[in-house]
């Protein structure tokens, strides 16, 4: 019943911003549970040296430089990938990136570069792989959401909105595949000590007080709390799971956010 | 390979349905110390047999709730996990049946705050996410127990302590596979094995997995609440039009 330390041994996993962050936090996880991580990465110094330090801990794992925005670049990042492994078994759509500001004046660049990432890009590699999931009748692919895909957080309409697409994507896509062999799932991290998160603090666009004050469990998540739910996921673990979010925030999303006695 | 939860103490509620059974065996296998707290009947003759000891509990009584959930602290001297299940509670009315859960929390939650730590899991319908027809009770109650799950995970967690809940569908316990009708209402096709449950409660459970995870409602089913189409399940969609 315990869930064997080698639960993925075999499986080839491309995770897809794996440079750093919960990307490389979930590459480590599958790597540690057996699995063949493939780093997808547009900053490929970044992917070489995520893929070189999991290799010293005695891993499986190269890198791929893939730019998730551009068809021809996940093409070729899913071709590299069957050259050399001959199949996949997981996809992690984890790419991101998160820029804040008013939304009445907000550049069409910044609009559009994260709709192009965590949108488009999800949606690109999604249907890149799961084609090749659907001719192996088997795989499972993980969206990577966010809080902000559940709910408003202002001067964020971009990444909320990508977000939130994601999860409609995570349902669409899941039942349409269900009795395919193919599942789709998705996690929405609160928030995670990350670079990420640290420059939003940089930005003063939150404090980390601020952001552990709001969780009702008082703290913000380490990358491994989030990485240990994805692992679950693509795990044969979660065989009847799919079409489904699983918020990991520490109770954020459960919460009215009002102090004790205040009543809405 | 080493047993997840080695020691601890797990108490089941509105115990005594098969997917129940299953569950507690999961946990006995992980090393737990089980207690079953159901009606008497198919609980207790239960018990017995996987060897865990048996309270009889009535939900609809709150004063027994407290005498029954003071005995099983004094036999094991702590609660590490309380899983409740909604089967079970049929045949009390809906509002006695939430007011029973209610009161083993208030009776469940002190134990666990003293202890710093401490697991909570509602298994409940997916009912409580859409309404099913003509079942306005029940959907009711699922929904209350989600979120009842939802809100101690918010009033708990300055304590430590974890609550989340399951919905689940259709699970296929014996022999008897269920009505086809529904499981043509199902995304995958099929219902859940009862190992499917036990995964994710294992899981909920496990603070090496799931540390962060509270106040969610897991959704293990098939696909089942978020697809929004015609029933049965559209076929025609399955095969690309390339094939």
């Amino acid at each position: 019943m315990t869930p064997p330390a080698n639960e993925l041994a075999g499986r080839v996993a491309i995770i897809t911003g794996a440079g750093r962050g919960i990307g490389f936090g979930i590459a480590r996880n599958f790597c540690e549970a057996g699995a063949t991580a493939v780093i997808a990465e547009l900053d490929s110094g970044a992917g070489e040296r995520a893929a070189q330090l999991l290799r010293d801990a005695g891993h499986n794992a190269w890198a791929q430089r893939c730019d998730v925005r551009e068809r021809d670049s996940v093409q070729a990042m899913v071709d590299a990938v069957l050259e050399r492994q001959g199949r996949i078994d997981i996809l992690v759509n984890n790419a991101g990136v998160n820029l804040t500001g008013p939304t009445e004046c907000y550049p069409d660049e910044d609009w559009q570069l994260q709709i192009d990432v965590m949108l488009n890009g999800v949606f690109l590699c999604l249907r890149a792989v799961g084609a090749v999931m659907l001719q192996q009748g088997a795989g499972v692919i993980l969206n990577i959401s966010s809080i902000g895909g559940l709910g408003a957080w202002p001067q964020r309409s971009a990444y909320d909105a990508a977000k939130a697409a994601v999860i409609s994507l995570t349902e669409n896509v899941g039942c349409e595949w269900a009795r395919r062999g193919v599942r789709v799932v998705s996690v929405a991290p609160g928030v995670t000590r990350t670079d990420m998160m640290q420059q939003l603090v940089d930005q003063r666009v939150a404090s980390l007080d601020q952001y552990q004050r709001r969780a009702p469990m008082g703290r913000v998540a380490e990358v491994e709390e989030i990485a240990s739910v994805a692992r679950f996921l693509v795990s044969d673990r979660a065989s009847y799971i799919t079409a489904a979010t699983v918020a990991v925030d520490g109770g954020w999303v459960a919460w009215d956010g009002l102090p004790d006695g205040l009543a809405g | 390979m080493s047993a997840r939860f080695p020691g601890q103490v797990v108490l089941f509620t509105g115990a005594g349905n098969d997917l129940c059974l299953m569950l507690a065996q999961a946990f006995v296998a992980e090393g737990a110390q089980v207690a079953l707290a159901g009606s008497d009947g198919q609980g207790g003759s239960a018990a017995e047999a996987l060897g865990v000891r048996h309270f009889a509990l009535d939900l609809g009584d709150g004063q027994a709730i407290n005498a029954v959930l003071r005995n099983v602290v004094d036999q094991y001297s702590r609660i590490d996990v309380w899983l409740h299940f909604t089967a079970g509670d049929g045949a009390l009315p809906l509002a006695v049946s939430l007011d029973g859960v209610q009161h083993c929390a208030r009776a469940i939650g002190p134990v666990m705050q003293r202890q710093g730590s401490g697991r909570v899991i509602f298994l409940a319908s997916v009912a409580g996410l859409f309404a099913g027809s003509g079942q306005a009770q029940r959907n009711t109650l699922e929904a209350g127990l989600f979120m009842l799950a939802r809100s101690l995970a918010v009033d708990w967690a300055p304590h430590g302590l974890r609550v989340n809940a399951i919905a689940h569908g259709i699970v296929q316990c014996g022999p008897e596979p269920p009505d086809a009708r529904l499981l043509g209402r199902i995304p995958m096709g099929r219902a859940a094995r009862p190992q499917e449950l036990v995964e994710a409660a294992l899981f909920l459970t496990d603070e090496r997995e799931s540390a962060f995870v509270t106040g969610e409602v897991l959704r293990v089913d098939g696909g089942w609440t978020a697809y929004h189409l015609f029933h049965p399940f559209d076929t025609a969609f399955q095969t690309p039009h390339s094939d």
